[in-house]
């Protein structure tokens, strides 16, 4: 399922902590553009959902969400670690993700006023995978950039880690 | 040399005519092995029949719902922009197992540029609806199912104009389900079209 864009809200949703929100490209998938659409006609709906990572690539993680109320509907968010870590770090801290159909080109600031959904994804205990997947992908993003052993990119993943970290564990103030 | 003869001689008669005693032995054997047989097969047959009893009984503990359309009415409320679909429904419980009734949902199949889609509406107390509302007493779950029993009332749906759209519904099903997970459904075609 293509994300074609990203951003992300805080407020009294989830206690002011930061929420990301994706807007996925509907143009194929009809039934997820529904699902999206008929859930601010009725109440509250049932998902569930679950993390995983490739074992083939150390860049990759995905959540796989199954809506089953208002309608069943499956899809797979894939998520690459090197360029959209912070989202994946957003997701685990707020314990949710803002969904929004749209098309290729739509940004979050265009289109404040379309409907989205805020799926919650409760902890499943994934985040000490993640923080191991995160750190290893990113020491080697390191070590490749600036031409250097792993070694001695480690500890400087680990800062690039917190930084981004310290952004996406935002919390404004109730 | 006589003596041995003579009781060669003995030994074949008796070999040639058994005593009465032996030919009744095998006789009593034979009648035994009968009546063994006999008694034998007369045991199977109520083994199982006990079987098909203690099954038939298992069968009758195993949740089971079975449910009837009586009518089925929507009532257009221009005022609200909406429709309330209600179908009257028995739900029985034909199992020696008691039950309730957990979720009542109905199910609207449409197509989206040749997709399938299916919508699941929950159902809504008459009381949680804003006037005007339909002078009926609804299902409203969770509701007690008795052992053998059965219940029956309005199921009730409020569908917003903007639920479908302009996309026109296949299929209408409600489904019941119950705190044994089984689920049951009714399909619905026609409705009674009241304004409110």
């Amino acid at each position: 399922m293509p994300i074609v864009g990203d951003g992300a809200l805080a407020g009294p949703v989830a206690h002011g902590r930061l929420v990301p929100l994706l807007i996925l490209d509907t143009s194929n998938r009809p039934d997820v553009r529904e699902v999206l659409r008929v859930h601010e006609h009725l109440p509250p709906g049932d998902v569930t959902f679950h993390w995983a990572y490739s074992r083939d690539s150390d860049d990759e993680v995905a959540l796989d969400l199954r809506f089953i109320r208002p309608m069943d509907v499956k899809l797979l968010l894939r998520f690459s670690i090197e360029r959209q870590a912070i989202l994946v770090e957003a997701m685990l801290n707020g314990q949710g993700v803002w969904v929004q159909a749209g098309a290729p080109g739509d940004r979050l600031a265009t289109t404040m006023d379309a409907h989205r959904v805020l799926v919650e994804l409760p902890d499943t205990g994934f985040q000490p995978t993640w923080d191991k997947l995160w750190l290893k992908r990113m020491t080697r993003v390191v070590a490749r950039r600036q031409r250097i052993s792993r070694r001695k990119a480690r500890p400087l993943a680990k800062n690039v880690i917190e930084d981004l970290r310290g952004v996406a564990r935002l919390r404004l103030k109730a | 040399m006589i003596a041995w003869k003579a009781n060669v001689m003995v030994e074949a008669a008796t070999r040639s005519n058994p005593p009465w005693t032996e030919r009744a032995s095998v006789v009593l054997s034979g009648l035994a092995i009968l009546i063994a047989l006999a008694f034998g097969l007369s045991t199977r047959k109520t083994a199982k029949r006990a079987l098909e009893l203690s099954e038939r009984q298992e069968a009758r503990r195993e949740s089971r719902l079975d449910v009837r359309l009586n009518d089925s009415v929507a009532w257009r409320r221009s005022s609200n922009g909406d429709r309330v679909l209600g179908f009257n429904i028995v739900v029985s419980n034909p199992s020696d197992r008691a039950s309730a009734i957990t979720r009542v949902e109905l199910r609207i199949s449409y197509s989206v540029d040749g997709v399938v889609n299916a919508v699941k509406v929950p159902s809504v107390s008459v009381g949680d609806l804003d006037a005007p509302r339909p002078d009926v007493d609804s299902l409203d779950p969770p509701a007690r199912l008795d052992a053998n029993d059965a219940v029956s009332g309005w199921c009730l749906f409020r569908l917003s104009d903007e639920l479908l759209g302009d996309y026109p519904a296949d299929r209408y099903e409600v489904v019941i389900r119950d705190v044994h997970g089984i689920e049951e459904s009714v399909q619905v075609a026609v409705f009674h079209e009241v304004s409110l």
